[in-house]
């Protein structure tokens, strides 16, 4: 990744701190990829056991994207041998003032979570004309 | 490879006496960043007549992840892609994931009847069943009095 992309990439969003889900239990943070383009910002969050409806998109007022999950898979018991947690998922980030707050979308099909956030219309990026 | 261990040990001990070189192995004790951690991470459980195998793969359809046993190894294996390309518009910003092609086995420490073998997949999580065979089960042994 150019230098200039990575720095773009930086100032367009940074995780904050998980805060938790309060007195729902332990909460656990999802790995979470990000693209950027021209045109948006798109997030695909790791939520294994998370069904459809079951997950909570808000954007704070300072422009904090918080991503909420309820797990509902259920364990058939004691594990064994355990690799992961099984617990709702918390986790958040800050966005840049660019994003239009209002037109987040986000999807979950097989665990899968997208989340698209487009740039607001005066910060996408103008064809300039040159006249000859 | 070493023996199939044999009766007399929990499943736990069992798991964890299981430290095959050549198999990528799911070990209680194995260090965290070493393979045995690698996608997908999973939990086992045992219950009286199975062994219950649970793999988180979010973003996987069923078709695309494929589970074979073999001489008492299960190996599930697949390949996830990146939820967007990259290309010259679009940059990747963070990636945690794990992408790309994947394989993991485990040895299963008991008997178990391998053509009952059942496998469910929702939300991202796959379930694999594995119905212990009849001599894995445990025997409750009469004591007679006199």
């Amino acid at each position: 990744m150019s230098q200039e992309l990575e720095k773009r990439g930086k100032t367009a969003v940074t995780s904050t701190a998980a805060e938790g889900l309060g007195d729902a239990g332990p909460s656990y943070s999802p790995d979470v990829d990000i693209y950027a383009n021209d045109d948006e910002l798109v997030f695909a969050v790791d939520l294994p056991g998370v069904a459809k409806g079951d997950v909570n998109l808000e954007i704070t007022e300072n422009n904090t994207l918080i991503i909420k999950a309820k797990n509902s898979h259920q364990e058939p018991g004691g594990a064994v041998l355990r690799q992961c947690n099984i617990g709702n998922y918390y986790r958040a980030f800050q966005l840049s003032q660019q994003y239009d707050k209002e037109k987040v979308s986000g999807t979950i099909e097989n665990g899968l979570l997208t989340v698209r956030i487009p740039k607001r219309e005066e910060a996408k990026p103008k064809k300039i004309e040159i006249k000859a | 490879m070493s023996p199939l261990p044999t009766g007399g040990l929990n499943a736990r001990n069992v798991f964890a006496a299981e430290r095959v070189e050549q198999l990528e192995g799911v070990f209680e004790g194995a260090p965290r960043g070493s393979l045995a951690y690698s996608f997908p991470l999973v939990n086992v459980y045992e219950s009286k007549d199975d062994i219950t195998v649970n793999a988180e793969l979010p973003g996987l359809a069923r078709d695309q992840v494929a589970i074979t046993f073999s001489d008492n190894v299960l190996t599930l294996s697949g390949t996830r892609k990146p939820a967007m390309e990259e290309s010259d518009r679009t940059v990747v910003v963070r990636q945690e994931r794990s992408l790309g092609g994947f394989e993991k086995s485990f040895r299963i420490p008991v008997r178990v009847e391998a053509d009952k073998i059942t496998a469910a997949f929702k939300d991202g999580i796959l379930t694999v069943t594995l119905p212990k065979a009849e001599e894995a089960k445990p025997k409750q042994i009469q004591i007679n009095v006199g």
